[in-house]
């Protein structure tokens, strides 16, 4: 894999978009539980 | 529906199909039809893949899953993201870097012919299946609520995708993707804005999350770990993960989506924007579903919202007029407290809340309990009539109470996600029949102009192969659950195959190929044998062809043909 294919269109690396994804998904199942709990 | 609808719908559709084929024209060579030429940016690579996963089905029948379930449907997608990230930084390079067409041709590479040939065929089986009911599932419930002929449905909409699919490849499959997501997402997103609209004067949004909330519709999240409970947070990120590195690391219909893309870098871009669109989306159309269930607290609901089963249930069960009268009394009397709850909500009064809700939550129960007991009865006198109407729900309300040229919209909703599933289909089955059996077994000396031709004729033969599964479909009620079965039996085991490669590498074809057909044998029988629901065995299968494997690469010492690094 050369240079210019290791880094990504956007953001800064693979492993800060990968953190992004993840991080993401804990924000949403942390907030689909308050949200489940807010009205149930 | 009205002339407006028609003109929405027809416009839409014609527009999305002419300029695919407009921005294609230029096809010339096997790769530019099968790859496109790499050339794709990550932006059209990921609505392709996402416009590839959701077909009609998905915007059919999850609103419909929230209205009667609630929102928990929406775990079953939280694997998804992990997944994304494991094939962005492990799989996407191995594709690209073994410049394959096909996920199978990769096997061989790694293993051997026969286990390249054995997973070819299991997709062929299975996605030429899978396509047929692509189409059959919403000219289905189309033809019911509008009266539509279904077989013409059919047959419309498999022309019309085979056409484009033929004259494009692929190109033409990403091009009309992202105009067709365009349509899903701005059709999706009126309807949601409208349903909360048309509630009635008294009931805010809020009052209305609370309404949905005390029927359990909100319930989006679950923690308690139960492994025969279909989803929880736990079934959700392990099976969820399990299932969604199967499909999108194994299934040509996705493989071949971001195999487009113009370089490693894009591709992996494509996967991880899917992963983070996905649940949000999901969420979304979810809470549409909740939404409309608000809403057919304020208005008329019938029993069974499948019309032919509506009228089939009136014609033949005893006294089922007298009984909708008793179910739309017992809706007006749990209208009237959802009606004081709302006002006691508004007003803050602790006390009156409460009293108010759990009158609320008595009306509730006492017509899921009516609703039950008219369904058994329908089930007990007229057992040929469908009283699972959750695919019909949501069409219902957008026939019935969206305005006019919104419902023309909507439908061509429903289409453009048919004919993106579709179209995705037939390119990947004509991909897989010409790279991994015409070209690699039948005919090894051909031009790639004749390889060019013959991936248009076997993209029509599947095109057709399609549109007859699905028009003969209706005959063939027990075959369509079959067809859902099959995937569940075959994808764990195919990715446990994938693992070996990506990840063992010094574990050859013998062990594999017998690890393989062992855990298939295991999934046989826990599909025959036990309770264990489907989305374990995704889990199970691939955990057990990677166990066996190891165990027997410990006895059957061989040569490792080919590593990728």
């Amino acid at each position: 894999m050369d240079q210019n294919e290791q880094k990504p269109p956007v953001g800064k690396s693979w492993k800060q978009l990968y953190a992004i994804v993840l991080g993401e998904l804990v924000v949403l199942i942390t907030l689909f539980s308050i949200f489940s709990k807010a009205f149930n | 529906m009205s002339i407006l609808d028609w003109a929405v719908l027809c416009s839409t559709l014609a527009f999305i199909v002419i300029y695919g084929i407009w921005k294609t024209r230029q096809q010339q060579d096997i790769n530019s039809y099968l790859l496109g030429n790499k050339e794709a940016k990550w932006f059209t690579v990921a609505l392709s893949i996402m416009a590839t996963q959701a077909s009609a089905i998905t915007f059919l029948s999850a609103p419909g899953q929230a209205f009667v379930d609630g929102m928990r449907f929406v775990q079953f997608y939280f694997g998804l993201p992990i997944a994304m990230v494991v094939l962005s930084s492990v799989v996407v390079p191995i594709y690209h870097k073994m410049n394959v067409y096909t996920a199978y041709e990769y096997l061989e590479k790694r293993f051997d012919l026969k286990t390249r040939t054995f997973t070819a065929i299991l997709f062929l089986t299975q996605r030429g299946l899978a396509a047929g009911f692509t189409i059959f599932a919403p000219s289905l419930i189309l033809s019911s609520l509008l009266g539509w002929n279904i077989n013409i449905t059919n047959i419309v909409i498999g022309v019309i995708v085979t056409a484009y699919t033929v004259i494009g490849g692929t190109k033409a499959v990403n091009q009309t993707q992202k105009l067709q997501m365009a349509v899903i997402f701005v059709g999706m997103l009126i309807a949601g804005v409208l349903v909360v609209q048309m509630l009635p004067d008294e009931i805010s949004f809020s009052n209305a999350l609370h309404i949905a909330g005390v029927a359990g519709k909100l319930n989006a999240v679950d923690f308690e770990f139960d492994p025969t409970s279909k989803y929880n947070v736990w079934s959700g990120i392990i099976g969820g993960f399990f299932l969604a590195m199967s499909y999108f690391g194994t299934d040509q219909s996705q493989v071949q989506r971001y195999l487009s893309g113009a370089s490693i870098a894009q591709s992996r871009l494509a996967l991880l924007f899917n992963g983070m669109i996905k649940i949000p989306m999901q969420f979304l159309i979810l809470f549409i579903g909740a939404m409309v269930f608000v809403f057919y607290y304020f208005n008329p609901s019938p029993i069974i919202f499948n019309k032919v089963a509506l009228t089939e249930a009136t014609e033949k069960v005893d006294g089922f007029d007298k009984l909708q009268k008793e179910y739309a009394h017992q809706m007006k009397e749990r209208e009237s407290s959802a009606l004081d709850y709302a006002a006691a909500l508004n007003f803050g009064n602790k006390e009156e809340i409460a009293t108010t809700k759990s009158h609320l939550m008595v009306e509730n129960a006492k017509t899921v309990a009516l609703k039950s007991e008219i369904i058994e009865k329908v089930e007990k006198q007229a057992p040929e009539v469908d009283v699972n109407d959750t695919n019909y729900i949501f069409l219902n309300f957008v026939i019935e109470y969206l305005p006019q040229g919104l419902i023309g919209l909507l439908i061509a909703v429903i289409l453009s996600a048919s004919m993106s599933s579709t179209s995705s289909e037939i390119n990947a089955l004509a991909s897989t029949t010409i790279i991994d059996i015409y070209k690699r077994i039948l005919k090894k000396d051909g031009s790639d102009q004749h390889y060019l031709t013959a991936s248009k004729m076997v993209s029509v033969g599947w095109g057709l192969y399609a549109i007859l599964f699905a028009t003969f479909a209706n005959k063939l009620g027990s075959l369509i659950e079959a067809v859902n079965i099959l995937g569940s039996l075959v994808y764990g085991v195919i990715l446990g195959v994938f693992s070996i490669a990506f990840f063992f590498k010094k574990i050859g074809s013998k062990p594999t190929f017998y690890a393989a057909i062992i855990s298939e044998g295991i999934i046989i029988y826990l599909f025959f044998f036990t309770e264990v629901p489907f989305l374990w065995y995704n889990v199970i299968g691939c955990l057990s062809v990677i166990l066996f494997s190891l165990i027997f690469s410990y006895f059957m010492k061989e040569e490792v043909r080919m590593n990728e690094e």
